[in-house]
């Protein structure tokens, strides 16, 4: 049980009921106007904001796609070896040094 | 189907746009608002002020609210943190000038109504925050020690020794002359 309760009701607010209830309808139409209105901005961004994440994905992916694929080859300074050959063959002459080496490459040769 | 009118369903709805149901919410805890603003505050047209303002702000915040079965506790944290805020501002102008507010002054019923506010705002200043809040929450507002300490995050049996040392300050703050404004009940 419990014991003796001040009185306060000096200091209540809601002594006046028709004050009182104007307040509450007053308190909750600007609550809920804002968070309509807080609501909005919420909606127009999370609108825009998937088409530009999809957009800005799509740039990202367009900027990385070349160095995804195989990078053409470079064009060998190395004549086909063969070919080289039966060409000097053909032609009874032999090579000059720098196109022998070419023609079997620089690796071969350091070795 | 009756709707539901618990407190979460009501927050449910009020988060919905739902205007019966945001208003419905504000009836119910509008007053428990008040009182933990005029516990920070002890003045009466600024913790109205700072309830309505706490309170149509939370509105706006209803998704943050994680727990809408415990709207109250939720409700009244971002009331003293708005009152603490509107304390600080006008740290220059103590309360004391405003106790017993003289608006209501000119009809002797009203005027004795005021100085009896000031009276017990008085009294109430004497009291720690804490059980300022208990003391308004229980004896204004009607709150059980149960909802009390759901709410200010203490134990019933802290709401409680509150309760209980709030009013030996107040019986003592108000002393003889102050009789009538203590009854049982």
């Amino acid at each position: 049980m419990e014991p003796d309760r001040l009185d306060l009701s000096a200091l209540d607010p809601s002594r006046d009921p028709e004050r009182w209830e104007r307040l509450v309808r007053s308190v909750a139409s600007r609550g809920l106007a804002r968070a309509r209105l807080g609501g909005g901005v919420r909606a127009q961004l999370v609108a825009w904001w998937r088409p530009a994440l999809a957009l800005a994905a799509a740039a990202v992916a367009l900027a990385w796609l070349p160095s995804l694929l195989p990078a053409p080859r470079a064009a060998t300074s190395v004549a086909d070896p063969v070919l080289s050959t039966t060409s000097w063959l053909l032609r009874e002459r032999s090579p000059e040094t720098a196109a022998a080496i070419a023609s079997i490459g620089v690796d071969h040769v350091s070795r | 189907m009756p709707k539901d009118d618990s407190t979460s369903a009501l927050v449910a709805r009020a988060r919905d746009g739902d205007p019966t149901a945001a208003e419905e919410l504000v009836r119910r805890h509008l007053r428990a608002a008040y009182s933990v603003a005029l516990a920070v505050l002890r003045h009466v047209e600024d913790a109205e002020d700072v309830a309505q303002e706490a309170f149509a702000l939370a509105l706006t915040r209803l998704e943050t609210c994680r727990e809408p079965d415990r709207f109250s506790g939720w409700l009244l944290r971002i009331v003293r943190h708005r009152a603490l805020n509107a304390a600080e501002r006008r740290r220059v102008r103590p309360p004391a000038v405003e106790l017993g507010a003289a608006e209501e002054i000119g009809a002797p019923a009203a005027a004795e109504r005021a100085a009896l506010r000031g009276r017990l705002l008085s009294a109430l200043a004497a009291l720690a925050p804490m059980a300022r809040e208990v003391v308004l929450l229980h004896d204004l507002e009607g709150w059980t020690h149960a909802e009390i300490g759901s709410a200010l995050e203490i134990t019933e049996v802290a709401s409680r020794q509150h309760l209980f040392q709030a009013r030996q300050v107040l019986r003592a703050r108000l002393g003889d002359s102050h009789q009538e404004a203590l009854h049982g009940t």
